[in-house]
């Protein structure tokens, strides 16, 4: 009898054991990859192995973390550290050249503030001759949406640039994500770097529901949009801040807010159909702020009938201050429903309600990368070429299209690690332009390109060969000039 | 005139002629050469230092072709008039060589009667027939954007050539102002003369000159001159915001409209092209004047070129610096089309394509909205910003006129 219990007991501590892996462990590829797995059992669960807990503790009026052991989560060779639009594209482009890839995101879906901070202009794409420069992996992803109802409106329209669907593109992230066989991990948080003993980056340190856990890589791609890893690592930056808007949807519209040219008198005037007027003549604006009351907003169209984006400008903030985020956010929820109440008053809008309002708010820039090359505002505007140019900027207002040196995305010193998206290496006023989505597709996309070729070829990432980066990005469809 | 003078006179005319077109041609490097071809009128510089109350740099060439005119009745007709040999030429090929207005009056002499004494109170009526200038302005065709403001840029030119085809030599003889002040200049020489000698009937080409007639046109025409500009200037002339953007270096706009000859080398001159024959907008005494209409480029902050060009002085010269400062007008946003406060787009291109600072996106956080706020004492109404607005049709932020 005690045999055949201790049997059992065995049996069970095996399969408790084979759980906790699925459950910690089991990254979103291999649920879907038909792996045999343990079945679920609901109810109670069996203890799991023990674990040496190590609280906090008060000492001396000071709150101590003790020294302690990682649990090593996974070993890859480029990790993506944020699931945004830099990271999505760094981590699919570097798949493709072979290489293993994990890519890390905070939150529980892809596509960062161009999904859930519901930025669904796509902006800016085009030259002065409106051309798009700006292709690769980021069209390859608008080619998606075409195919899909309501998932892009106003494509190849340029200077007309496309909004998309967050959903729709959430969706098709998702979908390259798991084709791709990469690993992901989703709600998970990138908190810390790890260096070996020459001060490169090894991997780095994640909070999640399974605790704090390491995933060790030959190189990692920082595309957190906060530069937290290589911030975490030492690496030089710029802290800057910017405004901190919270962008929303807004539903069961009537009417779209959509421009209509009438006739008044000889002159062809602009009205809103449901807009406010300053001046009902198109006569002289008064100086300063506007006159009328501008509210009840009801925002642009998105490829969803009947449903149109807001945008939020949003005061000055620093989006490394939780206590600041946190009012902010709580804020712009306040006046978000304000102003729907508002806007009902407007014909056409009676029955409308917010749809959403966007899970994270959009943070525009954080830290800037002290890299080996600092690109800046003059040099994009005097279309300063570079031989080390792995893509290009779109034309916004005066500045022309421009060229993005490789330079930008390596730190100075830091080594196995390359910066991609908002947090790459810029002036603050280009980094106001660097930040736009497309524009995070390119850095990200020659980021992945190359930590892969840096894996492939066993040098630094800051040694890949140019040339070799600058054809492999063209391969893959990316504009080079 | 003998056949032994006519031959180098042509050569000279010819010369004249060449020179002129080069000048106005911009080919050259020297940036404000078109200026000069104009400031030869001694129509324009008489009328211009009258409107001034002073006598610039730029009218002695003119009062220098006037004191050749007092030496040498009609010397610039007969030497140097680009206009004239032009005419001349097609006059020979027209349908017409009667003269059939013969018995025409000296129109001419009238009208520059009238337009010097308009400039006395401000605004010289007929600035705008000085022929020069007319034929700088068929030059400016090529720097006008806009199929009607091309076409009205050479129309001067073509109503003279239409003239000549029909009526043969009528303008040179009988309507131009400038030959008309040169006669002007011989008829007030000769009386002078007689009064000397005491020979009452004798002028320079046998035509009488009554000095009491003279005296009585002279009143009647300078009392209706007067009386046009002080028309032309209360009832003509737009008045405050309804004034029409002028380019920099413009005089104060009651004055401006009389003292712009038309002759379109500011419209040439521009490189952004933004610089338009006024059509009637700003007041039938502003017509055919300079404005300024921003398309797809605005007045950039490294170019002073229409400033260098104008020959009567309807736009000062200004250097780099002080034409930066210059105000051509202000930038004032209508918050009921701009994207940004709309809560349509993140857009904040008037910001960034500010080459002056002067516009800065504002965060208010009664409205909850931001909305760009134009800071009067930077902005110089160079119109980058309305030129970088996206809102499609009327832009959101537009260059007014200044009314303080």
């Amino acid at each position: 009898m005690s045999k055949e219990l201790t049997r059992r007991e065995l049996m069970r501590s095996i399969a408790a054991g084979g759980l906790v892996v699925a459950g910690t462990m089991t990254p979103l590829s291999s649920l879907l990859a038909n792996q045999a797995e343990p079945v679920a059992v609901r109810g109670p669960q069996p203890p799991g192995p023990p674990v040496a807990r190590t609280p906090a503790t008060i000492a001396g009026g000071k709150v101590i973390q003790p020294r302690r052991e990682l649990a090593i989560l996974h070993k890859t060779g480029v990790l993506v550290v944020g699931g945004g639009p830099a990271g999505t594209a760094a981590a699919l482009s570097a798949r493709r050249l072979g290489v293993e890839v994990t890519i890390v995101e905070r939150y529980g879906y892809l596509g960062g503030l161009a999904t859930g901070g519901l930025v669904l202009a796509i902006f800016p794409l085009y030259d002065r001759n409106n051309k798009q420069v700006i292709l690769g992996i980021g069209e390859e992803m608008m080619n998606r949406l075409d195919k899909l109802k309501f998932g892009i409106i106003e494509r190849n329209k340029g200077p007309v640039y496309p909004t998309v669907d967050a959903e729709a593109f959430k969706y098709v992230l998702a979908d390259m994500v798991l084709e791709s066989g990469m690993t992901a991990y989703l709600d998970c948080w990138g908190v810390d770097a790890i260096l070996d003993g020459a001060g490169a980056v090894r991997g780095a340190v994640f909070e999640s529901k399974s605790g704090r856990q390491a995933i060790l890589a030959d190189v990692v791609v920082d595309a957190s949009g906060d530069g937290d890893i290589y911030a975490a690592a030492g690496a030089a930056f710029v802290k800057v801040k910017d405004s901190i808007g919270l962008d929303s949807r807004i539903g069961n519209l009537d009417i779209e807010d959509m421009v209509v040219e009438t006739e008044l008198g000889n002159q062809r005037k602009r009205e809103f159909k449901s807009g406010v007027r300053d001046n009902i003549h198109g006569g002289r604006p008064t100086r300063g702020a506007p006159v009328t009351t501008l509210d009840g907003f009801v925002g642009s169209p998105t490829p969803a009938p009947h449903v149109n984006w807001m945008n939020m400008k949003g005061p000055v903030a620093d989006g490394l201050d939780v206590a600041e985020l946190s009012m902010l956010e709580l804020k712009h929820r306040r006046a978000l429903w304000a102003n729907l109440e508002r806007a009902r008053r407007k014909p056409g809008a009676e029955q409308a309600f917010i749809v959403e309002t966007a899970p994270q708010m959009g943070v525009r820039l954080t830290r800037l990368l002290g890299g080996v090359k600092t690109l800046t505002m003059n040099e994009a505007r005097s279309e300063t070429k570079f031989k080390d140019s792995i893509g290009y900027g779109g034309m916004f207002g005066v500045a022309p299209e421009f060229q993005i040196p490789f330079g930008c995305l390596v730190p100075a010193k830091l080594d196995n690690l390359l910066a991609a998206g908002r947090c790459v290496s810029a002036d603050f006023p280009l980094a106001d332009t660097l930040r736009l989505i497309p524009i995070c597709w390119v850095t990200g996309q020659a980021a992945g390109v190359a930590a892969a070729l840096s894996i492939k070829d066993k040098c630094k990432p800051r040694e890949v060969n140019i040339s070799k980066l600058q054809n492999t990005l063209r391969q893959q469809g990316a504009y080079l000039g | 005139m003998t056949s032994g003078r006519g031959l180098p006179r042509l050569a000279m005319r010819w010369i004249s002629f060449a020179a002129a077109s080069v000048l106005l041609w911009p080919v050259l490097p020297w940036k404000s050469s078109p200026k000069f071809v104009v400031q030869l009128s001694p129509f324009a510089a008489i009328s211009s230092s009258i409107a001034l109350h002073s006598v610039g740099t730029g009218a002695a060439i003119g009062l220098g072709i006037a004191f050749l005119a007092l030496m040498r009745r009609r010397w610039f007709c007969r030497y140097a008039c680009p206009t004239g040999l032009l005419l001349e030429g097609v006059a020979k090929i027209g349908f017409r060589k009667n003269s059939c207005w013969s018995r025409c009056p000296q129109v001419g002499r009238y009208a520059a009667l009238l337009t010097f004494a308009g400039a006395a109170v401000g605004y010289p009526v007929l600035l705008w027939m000085d022929p020069l200038a007319i034929f700088s302005n068929s030059f400016a065709i090529r720097g006008v954007a806009t199929m009607i403001s091309g076409s009205l840029a050479g129309l001067g030119l073509a109503i003279l050539i239409v003239l000549s085809l029909t009526l043969g030599g009528i303008w040179c003889s009988r309507l131009c102002p400038l030959g008309g002040t040169q006669e002007l200049l011989a008829s007030a020489k000769s009386l002078f003369e007689n009064r000397r000698s005491g020979r009452p009937d004798a002028s320079a080409c046998g035509r009488s000159v009554n000095p009491v007639f003279f005296a009585r046109r002279a009143f009647l025409f300078g009392g209706a001159g007067i009386g046009m500009g002080w028309l032309a200037e209360r009832i003509g002339v737009a008045r405050g915001e309804k004034a029409p953007l002028r380019p920099p270096g413009a005089v104060e706009e009651k004055r401006f409209a009389g003292l712009c000859l038309r002759c379109g080398n500011c419209i040439r001159a521009c490189p952004s092209r933004i610089i338009r024959p006024d059509l009637g907008q700003a007041g039938v005494a502003g017509l055919l004047a300079p404005r300024i209409q921003y398309g797809i480029k605005y007045c950039v902050e490294n170019c002073s070129a229409c400033t260098q060009v104008c020959p009567s002085g309807a736009l000062q010269k200004l250097d780099l610096e002080r034409k930066r400062r210059f105000i051509i007008g202000e930038a004032l946003v209508d918050g009921s089309l701009c994207l940004l406060a709309l809560s349509r787009k993140d857009c904040d291109a008037c910001e960034r394509s500010c080459p002056f600072d002067a516009v800065q996106i504002t965060w208010d956080e009664e409205r909850y909205v931001a909305y760009p706020m134009v800071s009067t004492a930077k902005c110089n109404g160079c119109g980058a910003c309305e030129v970088a607005c996206p809102v499609e049709g009327i832009k959101a932020i537009r260059v007014w006129r200044r009314t303080d």
